[in-house]
């Protein structure tokens, strides 16, 4: 138990745990988001580019889904040091969070994808955080904006 | 294939969100589009569904884009199925393989859903399906990815917060742990403080394996050591920790921060540590490590409290997260010069700082706090902003912010930091730090 509580970093619930707290809580008030260092997305370029209410709301709804299951997939590969899964979940968050016109999170993730490609697992593990911080922030912003569709 | 009534596309493709998006475009123009998730799922529904066209991701699970293309072209039933690639691998030689397999176009990802469009469209018109290879849309070869020099100096700041930490979403973007600074170039790690920052620090640097580590305490107030218990690398053998602090007025830093290892506050003691620990006080001559040379210098604050400047590559950092500048004064910052009498007790951490191209120094308090705190050993946001004009200081991280400051408020804050700044004609560049700042030097 203590080595799991000292090593938070590797245990993939950690991780599952700080983006549902988000959802439990609600989304905090959208300025706190906007005013951002940068914002997590550019709703207004999504609502061009996508040019369908419906589709942005499956849109959101896929994000929540699939964005948790595959942080946890390069979480899980980054513990077990596994290049090859971790470039394969990074990949998949790159091709996802381009629909978004989330620039935070696409840069954190390419990133983190270019570094698993490259097996460069020391650097993998430093940018493994800030993209769950990006797509953490993406899916409140998200959130917050699906209750405006 | 032009005529056809509804064309068939089969899109083979394992993120939902593409999929989807793909989907939408061309039901909305009368295609009828299936999904395949993977690549052994797209052979299969190919031989069922027999579809007019393929958008094909290279990257998928089971069966890769590239090995799904080479066994539809050495079918006879599939040899002449029109392909078009949908990829984010932008990647030449994958290109060139690509093309030499017969496709009739590729998009990269992210994609614009009008070019998709306009592309499948043209692919029914026969206007690019017959059309030799020479004559396909080319990916791009060499584009410009410029990347992240990791090897660079860097400041890391893992805690901005002073005296306690906080949580939640009013905290959300500068952040709530307590003091811990980081410089890094290289093997090299110096650690400035042990807040609880130091626990993300620790995590970090503990995947990177055994090293020896520095860590420098300005003071051992609790929220700058209350993190060290939870240093990762303190309980990890084969590494290394050197700790420098002041020798303080009773207790040193040796026996604070081996004392919240004591079994009345914590489950392991200090005998149970893998790593090596020394515990060193700081004396007058700089600490080299490497070619990074860091001396110190005593602030205004309760107790044994010191500043600390980094020298390396020519370059001056300083990191003073606890100092009252000017003790007591609540007048006008524009009243105050380096020859002030209120300025002179303070000349020896002026000096220190002076001339510093990057100063990680606080500003706690706005003048109504600060009325009502003078001696806590926290500076007025004024006479922060005097000191960064009195030092000449190329740019100005503010740190160690007051609990009970949210994002809201220090976000005023700050706008109000730049127009004390202008108003006293000090060029200093100021912003916030936050937890997890980077900042390449």
């Amino acid at each position: 138990m203590f080595a799991q509580w000292l090593f938070p970093f590797f245990n993939m619930s950690h991780l599952e745990t700080d983006l549902l707290s988000h959802k439990k809580q609600g989304p905090p008030p959208f300025d706190l988001i906007t005013q951002r260092r940068a914002i997590p997305f550019d709703e207004d370029q999504f609502r061009a580019e996508m040019e369908d209410v419906s589709l942005m709301r499956e849109l959101v709804g896929v994000f929540m889904e699939d964005s948790q299951t595959l942080l946890s997939e390069a979480c899980r590969a980054l513990a077990q040091q596994d290049a090859s899964s971790l470039h394969r979940a990074a990949h998949a968050l790159k091709g996802m969070v381009g629909n978004y016109s989330a620039a935070p999170a696409l840069a954190a993730v390419s990133l983190l994808t270019e570094s698993a490609r490259s097996e460069n697992l020391d650097r993998a593990a430093e940018l493994l955080p800030r993209t769950v911080e990006e797509f953490s922030l993406l899916s409140l912003a998200l959130q917050h904006f699906l209750k405006r569709l | 294939m032009a005529g056809l009534l509804h064309p068939r596309i089969l899109v083979a493709e394992d993120v939902r969100a593409i999929s989807m998006r793909i989907s939408h475009v061309l039901q909305g123009r009368g295609y009828e589009v299936e999904i395949a998730r993977d690549g052994e799922e797209c052979l299969e529904r190919i031989g069922v569904q027999r579809p007019d066209l393929l958008i094909l991701d290279l990257m998928m699970p089971r069966l890769n884009g590239i090995e799904v293309l080479k066994r539809l072209r050495e079918d006879p039933a599939t040899q002449d199925l029109a392909v078009i690639v949908c990829t984010a691998n932008d990647f030449s030689a994958d290109m060139e393989q690509v093309h030499e397999l017969g496709v009739v176009g590729v998009i990269i990802k992210p994609f614009d859903q009008h070019a998709l469009a306009e592309t499948v469209d043209r692919c029914f018109n026969r206007e690019i399906a017959k059309a030799p290879l020479s004559h396909l849309p080319t990916a791009p070869t060499a584009i410009f990815a410029p990347k992240v020099d990791v090897n660079r100096s860097r400041i890391i700041l893992w805690g901005t917060r002073g005296s306690i930490p906080v949580s939640g979403a009013r905290f959300l973007r500068h952040g709530g742990n307590t003091s811990c600074m980081e410089y890094a170039c290289g093997n090299d790690h110096l650690i400035f403080d042990a807040g609880s920052g130091i626990k993300d620090a620790g995590d970090a640097l503990a995947a990177h394996g055994p090293r020896h580590l520095h860590l420098f305490i300005t003071h051992t107030h609790w929220d700058h050591i209350q993190g060290f218990p939870f240093f990762t690398p303190i309980y990890l053998p084969n590494f290394e920790i050197t700790i420098y602090g002041e020798r303080g007025f009773g207790k040193n830093h040796e026996s604070l921060l081996s004392g919240q290892l004591d079994r009345d506050y914590f489950p392991i003691q200090r005998s149970k540590l893998a790593a090596k620990v020394n515990f060193r006080f700081l004396d007058d001559d700089p600490v080299v490590i490497g070619d990074i040379k860091v001396t110190h210098e005593f602030t205004h604050h309760p107790g044994a409290t010191v500043a600390f400047k980094i020298e390396h590559h020519g370059r001056t950092i300083v990191y003073a997260p606890d100092n009252e500048f000017l003790h007591g004064y609540l007048g006008s910052p524009q009243r105050i010069s380096r020859n002030s009498e209120i300025v002179i007790p303070q000349e020896p951490v002026v000096e220190f700082i002076s001339g510093a191209d990057l100063l990680l120094h606080e500003a706690q308090y706005l003048s109504d706090e600060y009325s009502r705190k003078i001696g806590w050993g926290h500076s007025n946001l004024a006479n922060a902003c005097v000191l960064a004009k009195l030092t000449g200081v190329k740019q100005w991280t503010v740190i160690h912010h007051d609990p009970a400051h949210d994002d809201a408020y220090l976000d005023n804050k700050l706008t109000l930091t730049r127009q004390i700044l202008q108003d006293i004609g000090c060029p200093t560049q100021v912003v916030h730090g936050h937890d997890g700042m980077v900042e390449y030097l």
